[in-house]
């Protein structure tokens, strides 16, 4: 039998397609199992060698020749051939001979010994994910998942084009995947920024508790990720129908000599404002009164109760509110001139710090990678070096520090393998991909899922708390970021200090807090109370009118779900 | 031989008229039969996702449910005022019309011309008239009046009744002036030669050999009573003040939710008594109008 050398560079040749399919089958491997691979591959066959990152295996059948005319035949050989080898494991070799950055595959397969006919592959389960918001930044954990495993598929479904068809932000998006859903076509798994959509289908059953599969998870649960981020995803059964990768805090700060006080009601607010130092000169212009009635509607999530489906609008105290949001501009009066205008933007960031508007609102917490510790620039360029309190958004129970989910995961209890499901979800929540980046990087793009916000697990938290001891200056000798006591911002004219160990537990302790979500009121709600305090503010009716109309009117919207 | 011939010919003709129904039934089937089973099945089970049977669960939480009740309550008094209204001021109308008085035509005109308005028009129209600062509460602050907020307000029916009444009255009116144009003559000027009067001829006579008519435009103003949402929808959105929330509010919300069991029991519930009303006005119509039609 004629012998002849073979490259063993199955994908040279390849088509895209087989491309696709082969890297999707097969997990990439690092340098060193590639490696060790080989030296097996040596091992085995003795005459195989590596030139120019091409294998080369020599004393092959030569006859193998005429199946590997077509591309798509190629690898599935090549497939078998290694693994005849190997004993049982296929090598591949993506990038050929002319790339240098040519990622290894390598991949089980069931050996024949014979080498004449491709081995069967074993047929996956198809887990459907869709995501609302395009599917672009998953692919790559999805091509990891399905080339990591042989036994499940992931396929994307992509309900981002229907906003982009419809010039819609996620609202197009929604609504096909409510028809979807009505229709029976509903997906395995559901990446959604509504959170209003999984409290009013999580009612019905239509979820897994994902604290079911975390049981049985050694890395991915109740022990290793924050309780407060699972109490706040919690439904009032104890059950965790959905969960965030990743989130921020949302806030408002206060400079502790105006405000002791954690997390105020809406009296402590309106006494704070009457009360106002008299350099207060941007008390109430420095936000108008339709993004401050959002902000506090927001996090007043004693508003409504979806468990009884009730609304409470026509309570004294959010009369109080409408009339306190009715005593801020309407409007921002920046300037249509665009140097003025930056001058005014520019003025305007000072306003905190020189007590001129002295209550921050809006304060959103748990960016990473930043060169200062996050509370360092709080203190030293929002509030001038001053002590602050965090104020919270104004509630009745003493949770204003609330937690705003960056999109959130769901599996449907329809999904025909559940545990495939979770093994997908699950990977956002590894450290693997929680990891936080390095002070003064950027989130690694290229990293499958790149994290830029909190992170979900303890470890990642606490090594992020970590990070923030410091703040950060780079080193032209040491040719990277190093840690400092103080940087220098220069564009502020403003020297940040690291902050103390007792204010570091502190401005923990605070995040660690926070454990109820942002924004659990259901946009219809939210649009009937623009709607209604719009007309109380332009003087159609007065605030305890606009208050009973939109109870009037949520109840209605409530009662609907009962 | 010739009684096998035409035997044959019987059966030919069975045979024949049975596949001409075919597509008939085929067609009532798929877009009346089926659509109403597939509801039917959508009432008993839990959700469309899991299909779950549940029995009769969904009705048993729809009556309980306090958005159901209120959309049925408001509909219900909604209906029970305007739909004899339109009926009563259509026939009076009709009766005006039918006495020989100048402008006849352009008043006919006039009552048909809000049917040939697109509604989305109509409802600017109704909105710039009964807004806050529209028209109606102008006029009524320049008499000295106190503005009233029409469709934020207990006030609301009033308007949507009037726009209803405003767009049926002249179709159910060109109804009516038909139907009594096709009272026998003969029937009436017996009726004048034995002396009856205009109110007798009118309740005795004319009344009888209408209410066959007067069925018909009685269920088509239900029919049309019950579509009054979308005017509510255009001028109100999708929750309105609380007097102007409709059934179709409650099944158009529901089907945006995603609440398929709510909504076809709903569906459901709504046919039965949309079934007894027609069944209970067909026995008034053959009880009044019997003598006339025999």
């Amino acid at each position: 039998m004629k012998k002849k050398n073979i490259l063993f560079d199955v994908f040279d040749n390849a088509d895209d397609r087989t491309l696709r399919d082969l890297s999707e089958r097969c997990k990439p491997v690092d340098k060193r199992t590639d490696r060790r691979i080989f030296a097996k591959i040596q091992q085995k066959c003795g005459d195989a060698s590596y030139e120019e990152e091409v294998y080369v295996l020599k004393g092959v059948d030569g006859n193998m020749k005429k199946n590997w005319r077509k591309p798509a035949m190629t690898a599935a050989a090549c497939l078998l051939l290694v693994g005849g080898v190997i004993g049982g494991a296929a090598l591949l070799k993506k990038g050929g001979g002319s790339s240098s950055n040519g990622d290894s595959y390598y991949t089980s397969v069931d050996s024949t010994g014979e080498g004449t006919t491709a081995p069967e592959k074993k047929e996956k389960t198809v887990i459907t994910a869709a995501f609302i918001f395009g599917i672009t930044d998953y692919e790559k954990m999805v091509n990891i998942f399905n080339s990591g495993q042989d036994d499940y598929t992931i396929k994307l479904v992509d309900y981002h084009k229907y906003d982009v068809e419809n010039g819609t932000y996620g609202e197009a998006a929604m609504r096909q995947l409510k028809i979807d859903i009505a229709a029976g076509d509903a997906p395995d798994i559901i990446f959604t920024g509504d959170h209003s959509l999984i409290n009013a289908l999580g009612s019905k059953g239509t979820f897994a508790d994902l604290y079911s599969f975390m049981e049985n998870d050694p890395e991915v649960n109740r022990d290793t990720l924050l309780p407060n981020v699972l109490k706040a995803f919690e439904s009032s059964d104890g059950k965790l129908y959905s969960l965030a990768p990743t989130y921020q805090i949302n806030t408002m700060v206060v400079k502790k000599k105006f405000g002791q006080k954690e997390n105020w009601s809406i009296d402590d607010m309106i006494a704070f404002f009457d009360s106002a130092p008299a350099t207060a000169d941007h008390l109430y212009d420095s936000v108008t009164r339709g993004w401050l009635l959002e902000i506090i509607v927001r996090g007043m999530n004693e508003l409504v109760d979806y468990d009884k489906a009730e609304c409470y609008f026509d309570s004294d105290e959010f009369v109080k509110v409408l009339e306190f949001c009715n005593r801020f501009a309407e409007s921002q009066n920046v300037p249509e001139d665009k140097a003025e205008a930056d001058a005014y933007w520019r003025d305007k960031v000072t306003w905190t710090k020189l007590d001129r508007s002295p209550l921050y609102m809006g304060m959103i917490m748990g960016y990473s990678g930043t060169l200062e510790s996050e509370f360092s620039s709080i203190k030293y360029v929002d509030f001038g070096g001053e002590d602050f309190t965090f104020v919270g958004a104004p509630t009745s129970d003493g949770h204003g520090g609330k937690i705003e989910p960056l999109g959130e995961f769901a599996i449907l209890d329809t999904c025909s393998d559940k545990n495939g499901a979770w093994q997908f979800v699950r990977q956002f929540f590894t450290k693997e991909t929680q990891a936080n980046h390095e002070p003064g990087e950027a989130p690694d793009y290229k990293k499958a899922f790149p994290i830029q916000q909190m992170r979900v697990r303890k470890d990642c938290f606490e090594e992020w708390i970590e990070q923030n001891k410091y703040c950060y200056e780079y080193s032209d000798e040491e040719q990277k970021w190093v840690k400092t006591d103080h940087t220098y911002w220069e564009h502020r004219d403003t020297t940040l200090y690291a902050p103390t160990d007792e204010e570091l537990e502190d401005y923990r302790r605070y995040l660690l807090s926070c454990d109820t979500l942002d924004n659990e009121i259901a946009p219809d709600i939210m649009s009937i109370c623009k709607e209604e305090a719009d007309a109380y503010f332009h003087g159609d009716c007065t605030a305890k009118q606009a208050a009973e109309r939109i109870q009037s009117r949520c109840s209605i919207l409530l009662s609907e779900n009962a | 031989m010739i009684s096998l011939k035409g035997k044959c010919g019987r059966r030919g003709e069975k045979i024949f008229s049975y596949a001409c129904l075919i597509p008939s039934i085929v067609g009532v089937l798929i877009f009346f039969v089926v659509p109403f089973g597939i509801v039917v099945r959508y009432s008993v089970i839990k959700n469309p996702v899991t299909k779950e049977y549940v029995g009769l669960d969904n009705y048993k939480a729809l009556v309980h449910n306090t958005a159901f009740r209120k959309a049925a309550r408001n509909t219900a008094m909604f209906s029970a005022i305007s739909v004899p209204l339109a009926v009563v001021l259509a026939l009076g109308l009709a009766v005006l019309l039918e006495r020989k008085i100048p402008g006849k035509s352009a008043f006919r005109t006039f009552f048909l011309s809000p049917l040939m308005v697109p509604t989305a028009s109509v409802v600017l129209v109704w909105q710039v008239l009964f807004h806050n600062h529209g028209t109606v509460n102008q006029v009524a602050e320049m008499f000295g009046g106190e503005p009233v907020d029409w469709l934020k307000s207990t006030k609301g029916q009033v308007v949507i009744i009037l726009m209803f009444l405003w767009k049926n009255i002249g179709y159910n009116m060109i109804l009516f002036m038909a139907a009594l144009s096709n009272i026998p003559r003969d029937m009436m000027e017996v009726a004048e030669l034995e002396g009856a009067g205009a109110w007798y001829k009118f309740f005795h006579i004319k009344l009888r050999y209408l209410s066959p008519t007067i069925l018909f435009v009685f269920i088509l103003s239900l029919i049309n009573s019950f579509k009054i949402f979308r005017e509510v929808y255009l001028l109100t959105g999708n929750y309105p003040y609380d007097k102007l929330y409709m059934l179709q509010h409650f099944m158009n919300n529901t089907f945006n939710k995603l609440d398929y069991q709510k909504l076809s029991a709903a569906a459901v519930l709504f046919a039965l008594v949309m079934i007894v009303i027609m069944a209970v006005l067909l026995i008034l119509e053959n009880i009044f109008g019997k003598d006339v039609e025999n």
